[in-house]
């Protein structure tokens, strides 16, 4: 077979940066393979997807070493055009890459860009949206599509170039986890249909094992750890030593001493057989097997039958009731378009409710002003590019103090210890610009922390992040809410809404179809079905491992996993 | 304030993009205003944003420069650009291809001057020194 | 910012149906036969014909409340301007002068000025319909099109679409920008001093401006690994091919800027036809 891509003894700096981004790195990919790219924030995961697609040295200029070929084509004889001619890219951000102004010349960009007949070029992009299941939507504006729709599109655009290689950049981040779970589907059949040699980089490794890889290739500063086949990498440690979280079921039979060697297909999440490792697991979750207490305190804001509609005919929030407790953890859920955020900006006055009464503590919220409500409810919008204001993180964290007046020595002190839990700290005196899109997330979430308000809303708040920045974000949202801050997330996370709240709240439609604990939740296959959600790996282990009480499975699933964490 | 950040975008990208951004700028918001633009101001836009990318030549803000000589140079090149485009285009071309009367146009012409020559630098200068300040220089960047 | 961009509406009629060149071509040929003249029975000549497409058009009054309003605001802006400035311009193109009536000795009231000042205001009634007929009626995406066909480089062009694909995102971008930071406590009421919003302005412009440069970098990056820049020229999804319909729509066009042209330089061969 031939191979496609090949790193010899590779190495990488960027002309920004003082140290090298990627150390002698020896990889193959043979044609028609599928590869995931797994690595923590930072690994040069990344940079390593840009040096295969050309962007590197094309945008991103800096010191190369060793050798790279693509599809036995030395990489510096290759300009971009021709290494987009063998690499296809479709990036995380769906939304940068719709450059068309509706489907079809979206679809078409590529072959605008190669002069072709118009006439041939509508033939081609009618067959290519047909591939990706666009093919009714050739006239809808970007507007009118949702994310997983545009990932599509983006897909589709990108396969008109009919590229050997297709590499995918972190391409579930912005997706809801029943789309995710479709546009790994997508892939798989591009990969099996077409014969493409499939490359993806990701950190969700459960999301992205959906359907199987070939290989997996961990990589970590700069170099590569493991390259084999995902259940070798399952059996060693070194997923969890490099901040990548593990698939639940298998991170479940782990801590149950399961014989992992023992189990058949293992990396298929939903055809593996637990063979004679049963009883490992049943045993366990008997040992383990605790209740969660649920706790009862006095309601911190109260919203009663609220009502949204930008043009007053289609409604976004329909008649939406919730009481949200004093240090409660909460989960907003649903599908992309569901009315998740823009229940949470009626809260913060970002948008103005049609109908309806807010409560907090007792006072009528209705005529307070964004300010009025920011000081009682801070709120951290999901792209932090659109918080920042300052050029320097010490600024942007003091700013919200500063309006109000506080001593610049309490500032620096409130700054420091806000940096310091978000770990920050070593990066104060950074320009914002020079910090990574997680790092940025980090900012903004500390600047809004700084305030210390009473209930803390997020939109998104770990999306993009990988496994340990999820951690500290989440253990440190934790804390403060341990503190008896009320924390609202609006999130995709099945892994967040599970681990970390107490109660979720299910929206689709504009209306709330339920309100109960996560796993009661994610134990309802048709709630599941009718708000996009993902049916979690656990409550198919827990089928196949015979035990009946699903949802007391994850929950003490949950419970051991914060008792290993602390 | 939308010719202080065309006049930016000409600092970082230099005369052409200026040039486009304005006289595409303009206009689509005599479209979305008016429904049809007013073709000698539009010219006199893109001349504007023309002359202020000049100053892509004169700063280094990509590395991160930002001292009296770029302030210097962004003055200079905005007085200069606007008068041209506000004070000799557009008034001409409202006279040869409008026939507007002399006086009307000169005077439009002069507080057009005014407020958007004032307006640029400022918004212009508040950007760059904004955007210098995020540039890092090469290999200056390790944790503390 | 309700003011909605580009109010394309999908609609099946003739003017829709036309290629987005012909409606380019028109536009251009209708707005310069006005444009270049003060003769009154050409403006009024494209007005009807405009007010004809726009009921062809289907355009309804609401959707151009707003544009009009704006206008009227310009046009007496421009119209007390002129007077004030030159009282007796109408003199001045016209040769004669016909006093109605004089509040002072400048300030004098002369049946010219009055003819010119109403010619003028006819000529902006007249040119205002055919730049809505055309944005209401052309697919955004075939305006880049039709522009890279009469000529204009095509990354021009399509920065201009581009421009328009991105415009929503900005806008929608700088209002969540500027609540967050009036969240943050950023008050940008009257009760702040003058100097100290406009800073406050700047500073929440500067977000936006990071984020619009953060999205140039991923989408130059996205549209140079789909090959954009590789060729000297391009071609367009949206094109559509003329068809016999567009032919004679153009021409008509033509016609009326050749007759405006001919009436300015061989039959009243003046720019201001003054019938009196």
């Amino acid at each position: 077979m031939k191979t496609m891509i090949e790193f010899k003894d590779f190495s990488f700096q960027y002309k920004s940066q003082k140290k090298p981004t990627l150390h002698h790195i020896n990889l193959e990919i043979k044609e028609g393979e599928k590869v995931l790219i797994v690595g923590p924030s930072g690994s040069g995961k990344s940079t390593l997807g840009h040096c295969i697609n050309g962007l590197i040295p094309f945008a991103y200029p800096g010191k190369k070493e060793g050798k790279l070929f693509i599809e036995e084509n030395d990489s510096e004889k290759l300009d971009i055009f021709s290494s987009s001619k063998l690499v296809g890219t479709v990036m995380q951000d769906a939304d940068s890459q719709f450059v068309g102004l509706n489907v079809g010349e979206d679809i078409a960009f590529s072959l605008e860009n190669n002069a072709v007949e118009t006439d041939k070029m509508h033939e081609i992009v009618k067959k290519v949206a047909n591939l990706v299941g666009m093919g009714e939507f050739l006239e809808q504006s970007p507007l009118e599509l949702s994310g997983g729709q545009k990932q599509d599109v983006c897909m589709a655009g990108v396969m008109v170039d009919e590229a050997p290689i297709l590499l995918f950049d972190e391409p579930l981040a912005n997706l809801d986890p029943a789309t995710g779970k479709l546009v790994i589907e997508l892939i798989d059949e591009i990969n099996k249909t077409q014969k493409k040699t499939i490359i993806i980089i990701e950190h969700r490794l459960e999301d992205v094992l959906h359907r199987p890889v070939d290989r997996i290739v961990l990589v970590n500063n700069g170099e590569i750890l493991a390259d084999c086949k995902p259940e070798e990498l399952f059996a060693t440690t070194l997923l969890e030593d490099n901040g990548i979280r593990l698939p639940l079921y298998v991170q479940a039979m782990k801590y149950a001493d399961v014989d992992l060697g023992k189990v058949k297909n293992l990396a298929d999440d939903t055809d593996y057989d637990l063979q004679d490792q049963k009883e490992k697991l049943v045993h366990w979750y008997n040992t383990n097997k605790t209740d969660v207490k649920k706790i009862e305190s006095a309601p911190l804001l109260t919203i009663k039958d609220l009502c949204f509609s930008y043009d007053g005919v289609k409604p976004i929030l329909d008649h939406v009731s919730l009481d949200v407790h004093q240090g409660e953890m909460i989960s907003v859920v649903g599908k992309n378009g569901a009315g998740k955020s823009t229940l949470c900006k009626c809260i913060c006055a970002f948008e103005k409710a049609d109908a309806g009464t807010l409560t907090f503590e007792n006072t009528d919220m209705n005529d307070l002003s964004v300010k009025e409500r920011a000081d009682r409810i801070g709120f951290v919008l999901q792209n932090p590019n659109q918080m920042i204001c300052n050029t320097m993180i010490f600024d942007e964290v003091a700013m919200g103090l500063r309006n109000r007046g506080i001593s610049e020595d309490k500032i620096k002190e409130k700054v420091e210890n806000t940096l310091k839990i978000c770990g920050l700290y070593p990066f104060r005196n950074w320009p914002i610009s020079a910090l990574s899109y997680g790092q940025k997330k980090r900012v903004t979430i500390a600047s809004i922390l700084a305030l210390e308000p009473k209930m803390i809303i997020l939109d998104e708040p770990t999306a993009g992040q990988d496994y340990r920045r999820y951690s500290e974000i989440m253990e440190f949202l934790k804390s403060l809410n341990e503190m008896g801050i009320a924390i609202v997330m609006i999130t995709h996370d099945m892994h967040l809404m599970l681990e970390y709240t107490t109660r979720s709240v299910v929206l689709t439609g504009g209306k709330k179809i339920a309100d109960a604990t996560p796993s009661e939740v994610l134990g309802n296959e048709a709630l599941i079905e009718r708000a996009n959600l993902k049916k979690t790996s656990l409550s198919t282990l827990a089928a196949k491992a015979g035990i009946e009480d699903r949802i007391a499975f994850i929950d003490t699933f949950i419970q051991h996993e914060r008792g290993h964490q602390i | 304030m939308a010719y202080g950040v065309s006049a930016f975008f000409g600092c970082l990208f230099g005369p052409v993009a200026s040039c486009l951004i304005a006289a595409i700028g303009h206009t689509l918001n005599d479209f979305i205003f008016y429904g049809s633009p007013w073709w000698s101001w539009v010219v006199a836009s893109a001349v504007s944003g023309l002359v202020a990318g000049f100053a892509y030549y004169y700063t280094k803000l990509d590395e991160g420069e930002f001292n009296k000589k770029t302030i210097l140079a962004i003055i200079v090149i905005n007085v200069i650009g606007n008068a041209i485009a506000w004070v000799l285009v557009a008034p001409c071309l409202d006279i040869v291809i409008y026939a507007e009367p002399v006086k009307k146009v000169f005077l439009q012409g002069l507080m057009s001057f005014a407020a958007d020559g004032i307006s640029s630098i400022v918004v212009c200068l508040l950007l760059t020194a904004a955007y210098s300040k995020t540039r890092t220089k090469t290999g200056s960047l390790d944790q503390e | 910012m309700k003011i909605k961009m580009f109010s394309y509406s999908q609609l099946d009629t003739f003017i829709h149906r036309l290629s987005g060149l012909t409606k380019l071509i028109s536009f251009l040929f209708l707005s310069f036969a006005v444009m270049l003249t003060y003769d009154y029975r050409i403006m009024l000549l494209t007005l009807v014909i405009s007010m004809i497409a726009f009921k062809v058009a289907k355009i309804q009054l609401k959707q151009i409340k707003i544009v009009l309003l704006y206008v009227l605001f310009f046009l007496v802006m421009n119209i007390v301007l002129t007077y004030v400035l030159e009282p007796d311009f109408g003199t001045e193109v016209y040769g004669t002068r016909t006093i109605l009536f004089q509040f002072n000795s400048y300030f004098i009231v002369t049946k010219e000025t009055m003819f010119y000042l109403a010619v003028k205001t006819l000529k902006y009634f007249s040119m205002i319909p055919l730049g809505l007929i055309f944005i209401f009626t052309t697919n955004p995406s075939e305006f880049a099109s039709s522009l890279n066909h009469i000529g204009v480089p095509y990354k021009v062009c399509t920065t201009l679409s581009l421009t328009l694909r991105y415009f929503p995102d900005i806008i929608r971008d700088y209002t969540n920008i500027s609540l967050a930071q009036q969240a943050r406590g950023i008050e940008l009421s009257k009760k702040e001093k003058f100097s100290k919003r406009f800073v406050m302005t700047v500073k929440m412009v500067i977000p936006l401006i990071f984020s619009t440069l953060d999205r140039v970098e991923v989408i130059s990056n996205a549209m140079s690994l789909r090959g954009y820049g590789k060729l000297k020229k391009r071609s367009w999804y949206s094109y559509r091919k003329l068809q016999a319909s567009d032919y004679c729509v153009c021409l008509l066009s033509l016609a009326v800027l050749v007759l405006s042209m001919v009436m300015r330089f061989y039959v009243t061969k003046t720019m201001f036809y003054y019938p009196f």
